[in-house]
């Protein structure tokens, strides 16, 4: 009896784990499917918007010197990342390009989040 | 509450703090921020197998509140406060289900912490963006549950009673 209850909850945590796996799976068919190529970057501090820059541009722009921190973003080719910061762990120059609407890159240290969008908003970079 | 439980779950927690240093030693996150073993979840398991869920409760809250301070800040404390407190209810109800063993537990618990983590982050930044990073952390959670989950049940087998 007690090694078939064992088997019994050795099954469900297969299932459980089996589960999981699909689901993620799923979520990044998904959202791999669903999303196009964004036609601009937006970079938020803290919730505030600081900068947009059209991927069709080349650029490479600092942001947050004004706040006491320094994220170097860089557009080339119709993609966005951050190629040198400031921050602890660096995990947001780590994430490397992003181009398709929707993907963002995270700097958690300095609450700046870099979002490509896919809206047509043909403006020029406006730092605030 | 008796001496013995007290010093037990101190020991626990002193436990769980060095697993999160340790872990702290060991950067996994490549790309995505939050990818971790889960290293003190073994403690935590184990807890909800061999001692009162109350007592879990605040070896996860203490283990918490004690990282932030030691090497956090109030904003990584945000983050893993959300992650510890949905494990810790997800994991406590697959317990008292009765069906799961150590490693379903775990592995669900692995995941329902990183889903705190970036609930909590979505909430602080402002951002639905995140949602990319939800099926590497699913997946990574997954990975990291099984592996805790298997040492947990190799500990609650091994030490019957405390």
């Amino acid at each position: 009896m007690s090694f078939f209850m064992k088997n019994k909850k050795l099954k469900n945590d297969i299932l459980l784990i089996l589960a999981l796996l699909v689901l993620a799976g799923a979520a990044y068919g998904i959202l791999r499917l669903t999303r196009e190529p964004g036609n601009e970057a937006a970079v938020t501090v803290d919730g505030q918007l600081v900068l947009t820059v059209p991927l069709s541009r080349e650029a490479t722009l600092t942001v947050g010197e004004n706040l006491g921190f320094r994220n170097v973003v860089e557009v080339a080719g119709g993609r966005v990342r951050v190629s040198d910061a400031d921050c602890p762990d660096r995990l947001c120059v780590r994430q490397g390009w992003i181009s398709r609407d929707g993907e963002s890159i995270v700097c958690l240290p300095h609450k700046l989040v870099v979002t490509v969008r896919g809206s047509e908003h043909d403006l020029d970079a406006v730092a605030r | 509450m008796k001496t013995k439980t007290v010093a037990l779950t101190g020991l626990l927690i002193a436990l769980a703090l060095i697993l999160s240093y340790l872990e702290s030693l060991v950067p996994l996150s490549f790309a995505v921020p939050g990818i971790k073993l889960g290293l003190p979840n073994l403690v935590i398991v184990f807890a909800l197998y061999r001692l009162r869920p109350a007592t879990a409760a605040a070896i996860s809250l203490l283990r918490v509140a004690l990282v932030a301070l030691l090497f956090g800040s109030v904003l990584s404390l945000a983050y893993s406060a959300a992650g510890a407190v949905l494990s810790y209810c997800v994991m406590l109800l697959l317990r008292r289900t009765g069906r799961f063993g150590c490693t379903g537990v775990s592995v669900a618990g692995a995941v329902a912490h990183n889903l705190g983590q970036i609930a909590a982050a979505a909430v602080l930044l402002q951002t639905a963006s995140l949602t990319w990073y939800l099926p590497v952390l699913c997946l990574s959670g997954t990975v990291a549950g099984v592996c805790i989950g298997l040492l947990a049940a190799l500990l609650v087998k091994r030490i019957p009673q405390i």
